[in-house]
Parts: structure tokens; C-alpha cells; sequence
């Protein structure tokens, strides 16, 4: 009962996280809009592999958060060293 | 256990909804990077650890461990990365007035 209430309330960070993201003015309040939304859906992914009990989903979720990590540090070398910022 | 693990949950929600007032509050870049990352890292770990007391002694467990770890050994490199491209790149941090 409690992860399902706590599904929910993730979900809904996770709306209001993606329409920030969407309707952000610059690339910085991007990625930091993007940085939010990779960490709720790795949240929703961790409470819903315990909710169902399936390990493979866990590792999933493990190989998720590397991917964000590896975005989000990426696009902020490339700006740093000189890319687009529109 | 279980109690324990539901007082967590709950005050992980609680975290979760201060966050997204913060970063609606706040109008500077600066700040809504500190209010991000403080606030995402306390719902994260307070989320991981009140599953792991769920779960027990099992595999899983394991794999949550290595899941924190990496979440909090990764979580300050990515918005000190995107504080220092927006210091570098021309967003100036607000000079504090001395009245």
C-alpha cells in the first residue's frame, strides 16, 4: 500500500519535473530539469522492482542510473569546452 | 521494520514535494541547484534505505547498496559540472549588497 502511494507521488514529480524541463529558458535550467528527471525515474524504477519482486528490473535501474550520469556530465563538458548554448 | 520503513517512505514524500515547491520558488539558477541536489539526495537515500529494511537479507539488498553508493558518489559531480559550465559561460553570480 505504501510503495503504491509513493508510485503515485513520484509520478506525479515526475509530470511536473518533465513540463519544467520542456518549458525551461536556457541550457543550464535544462540540464538541471534533466538531472530531476533522470533521478524520479530511477526512483519509480527502485519502488517498482521491489512492488512486482524482480531482480532483473533492479539491475535495469542500475544500468540506467550510469547512463544519466554519463548524459548529463557529457552535455556540461561540451558546453564548458565551447559548444552551442542555445 | 515495516513501521520504520513506512515512517521513511512518508517523510521521503514529504522531501519529494518541498522539492518541487523549492525549485518553483526560486528564481536564480544558483539556488535551485543547491535546493535540487540537497533535497534529491536526502529522498533518494531515504527511498533506498526504507527498501532495503524492507527487503531483508537478500540479493536485492546488494543490489540497492551498490545503487546508493553510485547515486551518492555521482549526485554532487553532476551539479557542481553544470554550476561551474553556467560560472564559465557567462551566468554571473549576484553580488551580495551591503546596506
Amino acid at each position: 500500500m505504501m510503495l503504491k502511494i509513493t508510485l503515485v507521488v513520484l509520478c506525479f514529480a515526475l509530470t511536473v519535473s518533465f513540463y519544467r524541463f520542456l518549458t525551461s529558458k536556457n541550457i543550464w535550467d535544462r540540464l538541471l530539469n534533466l538531472n530531476l528527471v533522470s533521478v524520479k525515474i530511477l526512483m519509480i524504477f527502485t519502488v517498482y522492482s521491489i512492488y512486482i519482486q524482480d531482480l532483473n528490473l533492479l539491475d535495469t535501474s542500475l544500468t540506467f542510473v550510469i547512463v544519466s550520469f554519463l548524459v548529463v556530465v557529457l552535455i556540461s563538458r561540451f558546453v564548458i569546452s565551447g559548444g552551442d548554448t542555445k | 521494520m515495516i513501521i520504520i520503513s513506512n515512517i521513511m517512505l512518508v517523510v521521503s514524500w514529504i522531501f519529494i514535494i518541498l522539492g518541487l515547491i523549492g525549485i518553483s520558488r526560486f528564481d536564480k539558477l544558483y539556488s535551485r541547484l543547491l535546493t535540487s541536489s540537497k533535497i534529491d539526495s536526502a529522498a533518494i537515500s531515504l527511498i533506498l534505505v526504507a527498501l532495503m529494511l524492507r527487503e531483508g537479507f537478500t540479493e536485492m539488498t546488494s543490489v540497492l547498496i551498490i545503487i546508493l553508493m553510485f547515486v551518492l558518489f555521482t549526485s554532487p559531480i553532476t551539479n557542481h559540472l553544470i554550476a561551474f559550465s553556467a560560472y564559465r559561460k557567462g551566468i554571473a553570480v549576484e553580488e551580495e549588497k551591503n546596506d
